[in-house]
């Protein structure tokens, strides 16, 4: 049994080619591990390539040329259920602006940053911490899209509270998280 | 790494504003900045001064303390509170080298595999369990190369093998986590065998620094196998099982 499993360059010579398969522009926002790796160079296997309210009905014939081209066979996923900051696409940040017809773009550093803290796990953090390597986040943007994001969050605040604090605590110290602490926030 | 070497939070916020965030201040500034009481601070700055660690001038009546930046172990002070948990995953030639060799055995990483011969199969699977001690994202596709061998490992080599690199447990925890997600009584069973009955208590999975700060999420999110095993980790089963099945179902379409 094979897994399926690709890395960014995979995921580029994807691209590339349903870049070549398209007649028409089509915009895609993309996040998750592609986005990752795509916007930030942050290593990360994935097995599909996950969007965000983009027409990926419009994707569908060419896609299938792709995989063919390529013999790379990357499902294209919408999800629906991923929560941004408010006003997160005023600032997505352009990827692979050379291809002709598919115009891709992924969250800014801090949008996917406060996003993924929304679950803050050690696999996210871990993932964010080489984000910050690789895209040095500012640490009170990144509060501020946290807490404007947290305001229309649909769910339990207590643990992304606990992932930021933990985060900023790890990366800027624990001075720098005094602030964020979940136990004095009320 | 601070937090783990000074125990004494005062000690520690106020090494970490002098030394990393370059404050200064009177020893009530220093003590709101760093959020402790008053007393405890000037203890602890004054006893900061008798080692030659702060610097205190006067200024309008008051006394003003800085970092003592001649100290002669002033750069292994900077470095010490600027100390983070490793930043990402090891990237070394060993980990690296292991994480070719996984790919291989089937764990969904980006890659390129290392073929593996036969008679090499448990050794890998053992450094597998080692490293994903120390690379969170590494765990949560271990589930994945542990059923996908499940078949072809010889289980006495492989027991006899993380025995003697001392993982026998933890390879028996990850082997009911992949046997919890695939809903696999056999395995179940055989993870048994590999359970050191001489532990006692709750550890950290994760020989990771973060590991020891975030335990109130771990305490929330560690899955109920894990805790079973004696391990705590922030890493919930729904997310080993997301990884596992999406993995899985593109493997078999």
């Amino acid at each position: 049994m094979s897994l399926a499993r690709f890395d960014t360059a995979e995921i580029v010579r994807f691209l590339v080619a349903l870049d070549g398969a398209l007649a028409s522009r089509v915009r895609v926002v993309v996040i998750g591990g592609s986005a990752l790796a795509l916007g930030y160079g942050v290593a990360a296997a994935t097995s599909d390539v996950d969007t965000y309210e983009s027409r990926n009905d419009l994707l569908d014939e060419a896609a299938r040329v792709a995989r063919h081209v390529t013999g790379l066979s990357i499902p294209i996923a919408n999800s629906g259920i991923a929560q941004f900051p408010p006003g997160y696409d005023d600032r997505l940040v352009r990827v692979l602006p050379d291809l002709a017809h598919l115009e891709l773009w992924v969250l800014d550093a801090h949008d996917l940053a406060a996003s993924k803290l929304l679950r803050g796990n050690e696999h996210d953090r871990q993932q964010l911490r080489t984000l910050h390597e690789m895209a040095p986040l500012d640490r009170a943007t990144l509060v501020e899209r946290f807490h404007a994001l947290l305001a229309v969050f649909v769910g339990n605040p207590t643990e992304p509270r606990w992932a930021l604090f933990h985060f900023v605590e790890e990366v800027w110290g624990e001075i720098a998280a005094l602030d964020l602490d979940p136990r004095s926030s009320g | 790494m601070l937090s783990y070497l000074v125990t004494s939070k005062v000690r520690r916020r106020l090494l970490e504003l002098l030394w990393l965030h370059e404050a200064t201040g009177s020893a009530s500034e220093l003590a709101r900045r760093a959020r402790v009481g008053f007393s405890t601070a000037y203890r602890e700055l004054k006893a900061m001064e008798s080692f030659g660690l702060v610097a205190v001038r006067g200024e309008g009546g008051r006394e003003v303390y800085a970092a003592a930046s001649d100290h002669p172990d002033a750069s292994l002070l900077r470095q010490l509170v600027a100390s983070k948990p490793a930043a990402a995953a090891p990237r070394d030639q060993e980990a690296e080298g292991v994480r070719r060799r996984a790919r291989a055995l089937g764990a969904p990483l980006p890659v390129v595999p290392e073929p593996v011969p036969d008679a090499e199969r448990e050794q890998v699977v053992v450094d597998s369990v080692r490293l994903a001690r120390r690379d969170a994202t590494f765990a949560r596709v271990m589930p994945v190369m542990l059923w996908t061998q499940r078949d072809n490992l010889d289980r006495e080599r492989l027991q006899a093998t993380a025995l003697r690199a001392h993982e026998k447990h933890a390879l028996g925890f990850l082997v009911a986590l992949t046997a919890e997600i695939a809903g696999d009584p056999e395995l179940r069973a055989w993870s048994e065998r590999l359970r050191d009955h001489r532990a006692r208590g709750t550890r950290p999975f994760f020989a990771l620094a973060s590991s020891r700060a975030s335990h109130t999420l771990a305490a929330r999110r560690t899955p109920q196998v894990a805790r079973d095993w004696g391990f705590s980790m922030d890493l919930d089963l729904d997310s080993f099982r997301t990884a596992f099945d999406k993995h899985m179902a593109v493997a078999e379409s």
